[in-house]
């Protein structure tokens, strides 16, 4: 006889019955801190769920979800997987120097069409107002040395020449790139998250300013970092480099004169600042700027230019605003993903003289929201 | 169905045991005819109405039921019973739980292997159960599911990226090492499902022939398909290319025998195009080899012959992979004819899958295994090696479920 059937057995039973044991025992967690998302709970019973068997999709996620030690199995997985050469978990590349870039998938040409239709068609509804368009490169096009060697991406330089190509003569594009890629050798993007660093947004401010009409005359800034302890979401969709701790910087207008006072539409609360330094507290410490994403946010400013800006954009326009504020009397913030007001009629309230959209490539290519809340449907 | 079957096998052998036997052949007919037909129903229906539809230019349209699981493997293993009842190899059974627990035996159900009913019916009555047996089965499941959950899972996510490439971005490098990511998927994948079923078979007292013999260390074709899916290679010999007259009856009707076997083996696999072209690539190969190359090949040397038939093989796995004969037929233009021989996503490619290839071929040869029978040897210190590396593979597997990396069984769909 086999000593080691005896072993095997034995620990084998022991192993599920532990499993099973701790399952029962452990109470259910709701939200798992290291992948940043919520956690499946115990499913409600019910004959229509399960002839459709969604019961069971749910049941099956809750085990995988609930099973104890759920989030040192999966970071072993990904490390032995790592260590076999993968660098590409969840359309996220591991790249040199442990930059995690989100893969740029070549976008949908009929979605574009769509998004550039609606674009014109509100530009030419608006003909009295100025209306411009910055889709920023992300990571993935203007890192692309730090991309694992060879690694097949989309071009996001197409991409964003296809776009300016179909923009309307009544909106102006603002290219950054060039201005990005010189300055490529800087924190330009973070090492764990999508979104650009506040200095990423600063060189694109600048190289948009002579066409949006700024003359630069309050661009003095003092530089505080406000975190160091910033975990991107790329590492959590990845499960790569869950270590690794970032800093956050804000440019502040040195000018205490410039004072803005901002409206959320969705809390009905007035706040004389666009940071919420309660979220460095929190686990989304990317949300000191402007507390998150909101529908619509009103931000009235001590400038007396006359000029009201509408800008729609995607998060990459949260740390990119506070760079506005002195030049303009009003800066309405709409976020189509969430909005589902009339912008008709936001136009005219707001008094609206100049339309920026601000977005960033990859959200770009994958939005659906732009077009209905364009054609107020 | 279960029912039905358990009647008419009782009704076949009632009818044989009082020398009925023109009625006896007319009740194997009609069962034949019965079981086919509810695959068919389940199966089938929609290729034959679409094939409809392209050859009339009519517009039905086809509604699928959900199709029940393992129907294919069901089917196949009820056949046997059947057919080999008729031909008085052993007595009906009698018991309808027993006969339940032939053609529904849970661990076999899903994907094979079709165990045939005399190998089970020895064993249903005089069953053994002891640890080394429960043992031996724990260990065989664990290698079965690290090689479906690592390493099938893993070459499934170079096969995914870069099968979703279009093919006329592939460069030849690229597209071979996609193709043999594939190679591996299906082996490890369905060679897994094996291992797991033999292993549960075994935790319970059953003893299951094999299904796969390291396929591809294989020296020829013909081998190969020895090697691999054993029990239904043997099913359609059995029960196909015998009956129909083997080779017994002249070089013409075993060529025909031949491709009806090898166009129903690629059809048994799905309700494709693709599926049948599959088999019939192969049948082709197949008569090719026994009349014209194979005293050729006997002579050359070994690397040859395993290079000529990993060649065969993986060339046949682009038609089962692909969505249909043109997409076969684009990406087989990649691997022959690709925009260029070789682009830095190919060498992306290479160098980021190299160590994960090696350690597939590796694993796919039995020298895998001597290695893994050498580490654990029979001293003592090695029995901790040993218990390592199945808690090891345990835990990696289980892992790679809850980081829900891990994909549903491939031949599910058969």
């Amino acid at each position: 006889m086999r000593k080691i059937y005896k072993i095997l057995v034995g620990s084998f039973l022991l192993a599920l019955i532990v499993i099973a044991l701790l399952g029962l025992i452990a109470k259910d967690r709701t939200f798992s801190e290291k992948e940043n998302r919520n956690l499946e709970k115990f499913p409600k019973l019910s004959l229509a769920s399960l002839a459709d068997g969604t019961l069971e999709l749910k049941l099956e996620k809750y085990f995988s979800d609930q099973f104890p030690g759920r989030e040192a199995g999966v970071s072993f997985y990904t490390g032995v997987s790592q260590a076999m050469g993968a660098n590409l978990s969840k359309g996220v590349y591991k790249g040199q120097g442990g930059y995690l870039i989100q893969k740029f998938e070549t976008p949908d040409e009929e979605n574009l069409a769509k998004q550039m239709d609606a674009v014109n068609l509100f530009a030419s509804k608006y003909p009295d107002t100025k209306q411009f368009m910055l889709v920023a490169p992300t990571a993935s096009g203007i890192w692309q040395n730090k991309l694992p060697q060879g690694a097949p991406n989309g071009s996001e330089a197409d991409y964003l020449s296809d776009i300016k190509g179909s923009l309307g003569e009544n909106i102006t594009f603002i290219d950054v790139s060039a201005a990005l890629s010189e300055n490529a050798s800087e924190k330009l993007y973070y090492k764990t998250d999508h979104h650009w660093t506040t200095r990423g947004a600063f060189y694109a401010y600048q190289a948009a300013e002579e066409t949006l009409g700024i003359d630069g005359s309050a661009d003095s800034f003092e530089v505080q970092p406000v975190t160091t302890g910033f975990q991107g979401t790329l590492a959590a969709t990845s499960g790569y480099d869950t270590g690794t701790r970032e800093e956050i910087e804000v440019y502040f207008h040195t000018d205490e004169a410039l004072k803005e006072v901002a409206y959320y539409d969705d809390s009905k609360e007035k706040q004389p600042t666009l940071y919420d330094k309660d979220a460095l507290a929190n686990r989304e410490k990317y949300e000191v700027f402007f507390g998150g994403n909101h529908p619509l946010v009103e931000i009235n400013t001590t400038s007396n230019t006359k000029k009201n800006l509408l800008v729609v954009k995607d998060s990459y326009a949260n740390c990119f605003i506070p760079f506005l504020t002195p030049y303009y009397q009003k800066i309405t913030v709409v976020d189509p993903r969430y909005f589902y007001d009339d912008i008709d009629e936001l136009m005219k309230t707001d008094k609206i003289t100049d339309v920026l959209y601000l977005y960033n490539a990859d959200t770009f290519s994958k939005d659906t929201s732009l077009s209905p809340v364009l054609r107020n449907k | 169905m279960t029912v039905s079957d358990y009647i008419l096998g009782l009704d076949i052998a009632a009818k044989q045991s009082r020398h009925r036997d023109r009625e006896a052949r007319r009740g194997l007919i009609f069962a034949i005819a019965f079981n086919l037909a509810a695959l068919a129903a389940f199966k089938y229906a929609g290729f034959f109405l679409n094939t409809f539809n392209t050859v009339f230019h009519t517009g039905l349209v086809y509604h699928a039921p959900a199709l029940p699981v393992g129907i294919s493997f069901y089917t196949f293993r009820t056949l046997s019973y059947l057919i080999d009842l008729y031909r008085g190899k052993y007595p009906p059974q009698k018991s309808l739980l027993k006969f339940g627990v032939y053609v529904t035996m849970f661990p076999q159900l899903l994907a094979g292997p079709i165990v045939r009913y005399a190998d089970f019916a020895e064993q249903i009555d005089n069953r053994v159960e002891t640890i080394d047996l429960f043992g031996g089965g724990v260990s065989r499941f664990v290698v079965g599911m690290a090689k479906k959950v690592i390493l099938a899972d893993m070459a499934g996510q170079v096969w995914t990226r870069i099968s979703a490439t279009a093919p006329s971005e592939l460069s030849a490098l690229t597209a071979w090492i996609g193709i043999i990511a594939f190679t591996f998927q299906i082996y490890f994948d369905f060679s897994g499902y094996s291992d797991m079923a033999i292993g549960l078979g075994q935790m319970f007292g059953f003893r299951t022939a094999e299904n796969f013999d390291y396929p591809y260390a294989s020296a020829s074709v013909t081998e190969f398909w020895r090697r691999w899916h054993i029990s239904l290679g043997s099913w359609f010999r059995d029960y196909v290319y015998i009956p129909l007259g083997g080779n017994r009856e002249g070089t013409g009707k075993q060529i025909r025998n031949l491709l009806i076997v090898w166009a129903l083996t690629g059809f048994w696999h799905g309700a494709a195009w693709t599926f049948v072209a599959w088999g019939l690539y192969y049948g082709a190969v197949l008569i090719f080899e026994k009349f014209i190359f194979g005293g050729l090949l006997k002579i050359l040397p070994a690397f040859f012959k395993h290079a000529y038939t990993m060649f065969i093989v993986i060339v046949g796995w682009v038609f089962f992979a692909s969505s249909g004969i043109g997409a076969a037929g684009g990406y087989l233009k990649a691997m022959f004819a690709g925009y260029v021989p070789a682009d830095a996503a190919g060498i992306y490619y290479l160098r980021t899958y190299a160590v994960l290839l090696i350690l597939l071929i590796f694993a796919s040869l039995p020298v895998g295994r001597r290695f893994a029978r050498s580490v654990i040897g029979t001293s003592k210190r090695s029995l901790g090696i040993a218990a390592a590396g199945y808690a090891f593979l345990f835990v990696l597997s289980v892992a790679g479920i809850l980081a829900g990396s891990y994909s549903p069984f491939l031949y599910f769909q058969f």
